[in-house]
């Protein structure tokens, strides 16, 4: 073998069907030389006699119970000297021959990778593990991605607070360094421990999402629910004490964050990815709904996002006189901001900002916007404070190329549309387009998900008065339905393109998204979005002219609004069926360059140095104060 | 669904029974039969039975008619009465009901649960909570409606590679990328 020497340590007590799967399934792998070790914890079962009639294990058996900790640690002394050492529970079950090459290969990928975990699925297939965290606010770990469908998110290497010792490689520098599992824990909380120590150390602890492992989870110890949680709540008091404080100061800012956060709406959805990312970041950021009274939202928002982090942010009390706060949301709330520096953070779909907003955003210090785009519309609207470009961002981690896809089986190529029903989507000019383009004998498809929320429409009867032909291209539609967030990369990538014809657009998540997963994209050549599109990585859609936007939304009047070119539509949707390769590399293009600049952690990035520059302002009005008092 | 498949619906409906009036064709056929011949001309004897068995035919032609006038009068107000039932149908049920009730009376296994298509929409400003993977798997049966049972699913467009049984067991448990 010509990677590190490594040692597998399985820690077994009783359940011997456990652990006899466990090395079955092991032994079907490609272990490339590595050495295994069961420690047999005091098992009184039939295991020690079940281990000795197992050749290719070396067993190291302990007199009695001695717990997960000093189990491991046993084992990690048995370890082969110099070897890298590989934690596993018993109640694993190995379905991917080249796991531990996987695993190898991220641990020694950057000399400073220290300990790395995996995915881990449950036996009926949920997603149960990809990574842990811990706010300091609850000190509770939360399993990264628990419980949702595996669709193949988190697929690929990245950085996390922690993992769960399941299964845990640990390089021998790491263990030179730092040692074994901490006696001060006998059980749970150890691998939080473990990670933060090797942090401390100058170790990253990385997630490999390439390797799955399925974990019948507390097998072993599935039958001693009381014994556990005796030992859960045990573990958590020793580490409150230990790591609360150093916990709470990974945060070196404070922010207060006034928006939106659990109903579904655009400026919802963002606000959860920032806070999320902006908390990786070391921002502690306080939550409070902007919206309510006088508004177009209701009073009271729900309490649960359906997201721990998101639950323990939105539970902070609020301070009194925060020192920055920021309002993302529509302009004509900028007046509801409490902090002493003032941001107001906002978009619009037209090429101006309405008067109301702009009066708003003209007591703030800073108004920030995500594109040129707006940048321009504010200032020709007549802003005249600072204004920033914060761009919003795609979780890469969801919206990748090697999410599942769930494929036509007819064989047919699918273009896919999200939108909601509205004046700005202008549905009809695609769907037209698309149906006088194509014949219903073509093997190609529009596939709409469409949503309807507004009790004036008509959507059957709007859908019928277009006319579309029998004989044209086939459409069809998802209507008013809700998906997870997290399961709609699966969606775009079991369609062949994407397609987003607006009359103009604030962002346009959905299109972005699309990008991620490396789906080909016609977008209008018209709004933000242009910040993120371009010839190079989708097709830009052509404008004939800028018209007045007419439409519901009061915000717009007196603004102007894009009128897309519906024959370059229609060539377009047949040069994308058409030139599948060329279709196909534009797609992979717009993916690389998603992952690579457009990530939330990148936009969390960007108002950190904005809020690094607000204080240094501050800091330096603040001297330049005080050395005018010591003239005077 | 088609208004062909509402007449196959139709058309597959079981035949009603004959109309119990009717006496049975054989025991006509027994109460017609010339009477044994006597000792007399050879002739005239062969004459006689030939009328006599010409008589007997025209009966049992007369007979025949009457059946089968009588079996079309059955089937037209069976179907009148069909006709009735669908026409109350049409007027309660929603379309998507409605091809359901005609696909599963023709032996065909309903379609999935989905609305894809405009005509089956109940207009509504709700969400409905879903799931992506069982609405595409739904979505893509609907538009490649299963055929009877046992027998794989129809393919509407070229160019699909392998068979849409196949396509539709991968996409069932979802393709994972290369």
């Amino acid at each position: 073998m010509s990677g590190p020497r490594i040692t597998l340590v399985i820690l077994a007590w009783n359940h011997w069907q456990l652990t006899e799967r466990c090395l079955e399934t092991l032994a079907a792998t490609d272990l490339d030389g590595a050495e295994v070790v069961v420690v047999d914890n005091g098992s009184t079962d039939e295991t020690p006699e079940c281990l000795a009639r197992v050749p290719w294990v070396r067993v190291e058996r302990l007199p009695e119970n001695a717990g997960f900790v000093r189990g491991n640690n046993a084992g990690i002394a048995a370890a082969a000297p110099g070897s890298d050492v590989v934690l596993l529970n018993n109640d694993l079950e190995f379905t991917q021959r080249d796991w531990l090459r996987r695993l190898a290969a991220c641990a020694h990928s950057a000399p400073d990778a220290g300990v790395v975990g995996c995915r881990l699925a449950l036996p009926d297939g949920r997603l149960l593990h990809a990574g842990t965290y811990m706010m300091p606010d609850t000190v509770w770990g939360q399993q990264v991605g628990a419980l949702e469908r595996d669709v193949g998110q988190h697929g690929g290497i990245e950085e996390v607070s922690g993992i769960v010792f399941a299964c845990a490689y640990i390089r021998r520098e790491v263990l030179d360094a730092i040692g074994g599992l901490a006696l001060d824990f006998a059980s749970y909380f150890e691998d939080t421990d473990y990670c933060l120590r090797a942090r401390q150390a100058g170790w990253k602890t990385l997630l490999c999402g390439e390797v799955t492992l399925i974990h019948d989870e507390h097998g072993s110890t599935r039958d001693e629910h009381g014994a556990l949680m005796q030992l859960f709540q045990g573990s958590r008091d020793i580490f409150r004490r230990k790591w609360r404080r150093e916990l709470a100061a990974r945060y070196r800012h404070d922010l207060l964050w006034q928006s939106i956060l659990n109903f579904p709406t655009g400026y919802a959805m963002s606000s959860r990815e920032l806070l999320r990312a902006l908390d990786d970041l070391g921002v502690r950021t306080v939550y409070r709904y902007v919206y309510g009274p006088r508004t177009v939202f209701p009073p009271v928002e729900p309490e649960s996002s359906g997201d721990y982090r998101l639950n323990v942010i939105r539970g902070r009390g609020a301070p009194r006189n925060p020192e920055i706060s920021v309002v993302y949301g529509q302009g004509d709330v900028f007046a509801r901001n409490r902090g002493r520096a003032k941001i107001g953070f906002t978009m619009l779909e037209v090429d101006g900002f309405p008067r109301e907003w702009v009066a708003q955003a003209n007591r703030m210090d800073e108004v920030w916007v995500p594109s040129e785009f707006n940048r321009r519309g504010f200032l020709e609207s007549g802003l005249r404070r600072p204004i920033h470009l914060v761009p919003l961002g795609v979780d890469v981690r969801y919206f990748h190329p090697g999410i599942v896809s769930y494929p036509n089986p007819g064989g047919e190529f699918v273009f896919l549309a999200l939108f909601e029903w509205g004046e700005r989507k202008d549905p009809g000019l695609m769907l037209r387009a698309f149906n006088d383009e194509f014949s219903a004998r073509e093997p190609v498809r529009l596939l709409c998900k469409v949503i309807n929320r507004d009790p004036g429409v008509r959507l059957k009867e709007e859908i019928r008065r277009l006319r579309l032909r029998a004989d044209g291209g086939k459409i069809s539609y998802l209507f008013n339905l809700e998906f997870p967030h997290y399961q709609l990369g699966a969606l775009y990538r079991s369609a062949d393109a994407f397609v987003s014809v607006s009359r103009g657009e604030g962002w346009n998540m959905p299109l972005m998204e699309a990008m991620a997963c490396g789906l080909p994209a016609i977008a209008t050549d018209w709004g933000a979005h242009q910040e993120f599109v371009h010839a190079g990585n989708a097709y830009p859609l052509r404008v004939r002219k800028l018209v007045p936007a007419r439409a519901k939304c009061p915000y717009y009047d007196g603004f102007r609004w894009a009128d897309p070119d519906p024959e370059h539509l229609r060539f377009l949707l047949r040069h994308v069926y058409e030139q599948r390769d060329e279709a196909r590399a534009r797609g992979q293009a717009a993916a690389r360059e998603m992952a690579a600049r457009w990530t939330w952690e990148a936009a969390a990035r960007k108002i950190i140095a904005r809020l690094e520059a607000i204080k240094a302002t501050a800091a330096g009005a603040r001297s330049a104060k005080a050395a005018m008092c010591a003239l005077a | 669904m088609s208004r062909p498949e509402l007449q196959q619906a139709q058309a597959e409906a079981p035949a009603p029974l004959e109309p119990a009036s009717l006496p049975a064709a054989t025991s006509l056929r027994a109460a017609a039969s010339p009477p044994a011949p006597l000792a007399a001309d050879k002739a005239d004897e062969a004459d006689e039975a030939h009328e006599a068995h010409e008589a007997v035919e025209a009966v049992e032609s007369e007979l025949r008619i009457a059946r089968l006038e009588g079996r079309v009068a059955a089937l037209e107000a069976a179907l009148e009465r069909r006709s009735e039932e669908l026409r109350l149908l049409q007027r309660h049920l929603c379309p998507l009901d409605l091809a359901q009730l005609a696909r599963l009376t023709a032996g065909l296994p309903p379609l999935p649960r989905i609305a894809c298509e405009p005509g089956f929409w109940r207009e509504t400003r709700e969400l409905t909570e879903a799931e992506v993977p069982e609405t595409l798997d739904a979505l893509w049966s609907s538009i490649h409606p299963p055929g009877p049972a046992g027998s794989p699913a129809r393919a509407s467009a070229a160019g699909s590679g392998g068979s849409a049984g196949d396509a539709r067991a991968a996409a069932a448990r979802g393709v994972a990328a290369p």
